[in-house]
């Protein structure tokens, strides 16, 4: 007899529970659905449909704080419509849709690596033990790379990226893939020896050296700095090169493939995008029958 | 003194901190020796905060010991002079030893003569002279702070005219391990350093003067004491052994009780002015004899060192040169300027002294720590002098939170290291912390640069 009954005990003690639970809730949602009719803030809903076109990564390379602010900032105070950069010209065409206005296409841009200085051509000065981050070490004795201006290789810029478009090579340098890369240039704000550079995507060939120091200084130190000999400038047949202190400056705009400039580089600065690597290797390649990397 | 002994003692200090092993007795009975002038010094222009000296030598410029290389480049800025008599060699850019980054810096040859510029090493009575003159006297001298903060000392010495200051402090804790140079001068020139104390009091009107030594120094304090015997104006106090009581923080609070507020608070808020043993003693230099800033003493110690000294070393002497003649053992793997708690690790023996090193310390086999995660023990927070609370700093730091570790005070980080000391975690706390203040700094300076 005694189990029975603490059995029916226990199921009634359930079913009281359940039942106020539900009159519980039931309550509630009605409470919360009148707040919600009450109290609703009026926003505009071009804003949720803009904030449904963009990626919504919150790099902020549009220069707000984030996807909702600059859906925010196109709606209510007139912002461009193109200002989101990794969206590029699909964001632009739905936020201007959206907006009623016209479609102004903007130049797709990519990010690259201004050095080529790995472990292999640029040594150490000292071994360090810190943070293993770039703007940390950055700040320990200037990094413990040799040369001022390179990549200290500790990934930072692979660790911030938010699509996963750098990787670390083996060579201590990073890898952009130019496919996952939207130019949101999240890394070149991060690299504390600035040398990611947003470029535009047409572009394949730039030099990969910022060491503005004379020859002599860079050669002893890396293997592949520029060295200001000013062989660039002679050989580029439609004047684009200039020499910018000790480096040089390419005119994209000129027309130039910079190709002959390239070859005629001693110290292969020149970075060669659709060969991957230096451009004589690359003919070599060719010559080979390897083929260029595509 | 073990911590519970410091407790029984009565002795005064702060709450918090720390009592690493000292490691003193490496180089406490080493009798001050002069390091001879090497043929070929560096001077860099930046050795103090503020504005770097603008060099006013050009290649092969004769110049004489005691002159003029470097002009001050504003108020708080400090003259650098030559430390020998010679040749100048080149003017160029060296990396510093403190940040990395190139400064200017002027390279002399000797030319054996070692001779005084004119104008220089006359004497004088310090006491007669006036309180202006004094600063003036020190400022041309190119005196900073030689505790290793360099802050230049014409500034502490005209204080705002609204601050009163009440008592001046001398600073003879030398809290940081192995580090004995300060010892040794209190020792040799207890006299002087109590003269030098009555000279700051009368520059900067104040009544009262201490100074604070340690209680691993009882000779030093005895030594002062006798010094100080019968005077009204000035007292000697020993203090607990705990590091960091030689920050100027701590040792008001370990001698008056007062606190130095935050957001940039300074001693003249709370009345106190706190000046460096070897300071004091450059002060005194300074005034009685004009002699500028060319010379100090550096403590050469660390496991790595065959003959751990004290030396009175020419300020732009190479590292390599000092080392040489001290000899290194095997596995001599690092060498820092300043002590083990908040030295600089130096990147090249190339790197000249300077001004605020007091030391030069090789450690060996030093070896780096694996980092754990954060057990919440609360250790660093019972040892930080600053009341901070360091574990949550580095959890925000490996976040990179930098704006959450803003509101949770990072700024007021002295970098003492304590938390970095005690983390059983083996976390690089200090580190952390030191990375966020640069990353906050970094962050201003992108929001200034649109403004301008």
């Amino acid at each position: 007899m005694l189990p029975v009954m603490a059995l029916s005990a226990s199921a009634s003690v359930v079913v009281f529970a359940t039942v106020v639970m539900v009159i519980l809730g039931l309550l509630f949602a009605v409470g919360l659905a009148l707040a919600s009719e009450k109290l609703r803030v009026e926003r505009d809903a071009r804003i949720d449909r803009i904030l449904g076109s963009l990626p919504g990564v919150n790099c902020a390379a549009c220069g707000f704080q984030g996807c909702e602010a600059y859906a925010e900032a196109v709606v209510i105070a007139g912002a461009v419509t193109n200002g989101c950069v990794p969206g590029g010209a699909d964001a632009a065409k739905l936020v201007a849709e959206i907006m009623g206005v016209e479609f102004v296409e903007t130049e797709k841009m990519r990010a690259v690596v201004l050095c080529q200085g790995g472990k292999a051509e640029c040594k150490e000065r000292f071994q360090y033990d810190g943070e293993p981050d770039c703007r940390a070490a950055a700040g320990i004795m200037g990094g413990p790379k040799s040369c001022a201006y390179g990549c200290l290789g500790f990934g930072t810029c692979a660790a911030v990226c938010p699509f996963g478009a750098i990787r670390m090579g083996e060579d201590g340098l990073p890898d952009i893939d130019p496919d996952r890369c939207t130019a949101c240039g999240v890394c070149v704000k991060t690299c504390p020896r600035e040398i990611i550079k947003l470029l535009p995507a047409r572009v394949h060939v730039w030099v990969a050296c910022r060491n503005p120091d004379k020859g002599q200084a860079v050669k002893s130190i890396c293997s592949k700095g520029c060295i200001a000999c000013r062989l660039c400038v002679k050989a580029d047949q439609k004047n684009a090169i200039t020499m910018d202190g000790n480096l040089p400056s390419l005119n994209y705009d000129a027309g130039s493939d910079f190709l002959a400039a390239a070859e005629k580089c001693p110290q292969g600065c020149f970075f060669n995008e659709d060969t991957g690597c230096k451009v004589d290797e690359a003919t070599q390649n060719v010559a080979e029958g390897l083929g260029a990397i595509p | 003194m073990s911590s519970l002994g410091n407790l029984l003692s009565g002795l005064k200090s702060f709450p918090g901190g720390i009592h690493p092993p000292d490691s003193k007795e490496l180089s406490k009975s080493a009798q001050v020796q002069p390091f001879l002038p090497p043929a070929l010094v560096r001077v860099l222009m930046a050795q103090h905060i503020g504005a770097p000296a603008k060099p006013v030598v050009k290649k092969k410029d004769a110049v004489k010991r005691g002159q003029v290389v470097g002009e001050a480049a504003g108020f708080v800025s400090a003259c650098v002079h030559s430390p020998i008599s010679g040749i100048v060699k080149d003017v160029e850019d060296f990396p510093s030893p403190v940040t990395g980054r190139p400064v200017a810096s002027v390279v002399i040859e000797s030319d054996g003569e070692d001779a005084w510029a004119e104008g220089v090493n006359v004497r004088q009575d310090p006491m007669s002279v006036e309180p202006k003159r004094v600063v003036e006297l020190v400022q041309k001298a190119g005196v900073v702070g030689m505790g290793g903060a360099t802050f230049p000392t014409h500034v502490k010495l005209s204080p705002p005219p609204n601050a009163k200051i009440e008592h001046v402090i001398i600073n003879g804790v030398e809290c940081e391990p192995y580090l004995t140079s300060d010892y040794r001068l209190m020792l040799d020139q207890p006299d002087r350093i109590v003269t030098a104390l009555r000279l700051i009091m009368k520059t900067v009107g104040a009544p009262r003067g201490h100074i604070g030594v340690e209680a691993n120094k009882p000779d030093a304090f005895q030594a002062l004491s006798l010094a100080a015997k019968g005077s009204s104006d000035v007292q000697v106090h020993l203090l607990q052994v705990k590091y960091p009581q030689g920050a100027e923080h701590m040792l008001i609070k370990a001698l008056e009780g007062r606190e130095i507020p935050w957001k940039g608070g300074l001693p003249s808020a709370v009345g106190c002015l706190v000046h460096n043993a070897a300071t004091a003693i450059a002060i005194l230099d300074a005034v009685e004899f004009q002699r500028p800033l060319i010379e100090r003493l550096v403590c050469v110690t660390g496991e790595g060192v065959k003959i751990p000294a004290n030396l009175s070393v020419r300020i732009g002497t190479p590292i390599s040169a000092i080392l040489e003649q001290q000899g290194l053992h095997d596995g001599a793997n690092k060498v820092l300027f300043g002590g083990p708690m908040m030295g600089l690790a130096q990147a090249s023996l190339d790197t000249p002294t300077m001004k605020g090193v007091n030391g030069i310390l090789v450690l060996r086999n030093a070896a780096r720590w694996q980092r754990r995660p954060c057990i919440r023990c609360g250790r660093c927070v019972d040892a930080c002098p600053y009341r901070l609370i360091p574990s949550e700093l580095s959890i925000l730091g490996e976040r990179e939170d930098w704006d959450a570790a803003a509101v949770a005070n990072i700024m007021e980080c002295k970098e003492c290291g304590c938390c970095t000391y005690v983390c059983p975690s083996k976390r690089p706390i200090v580190q952390l912390v030191k990375f966020g203040k640069s990353e906050l700094a970094r962050k201003r300076r992108a929001q200034e640069k649109p403004k301008k």
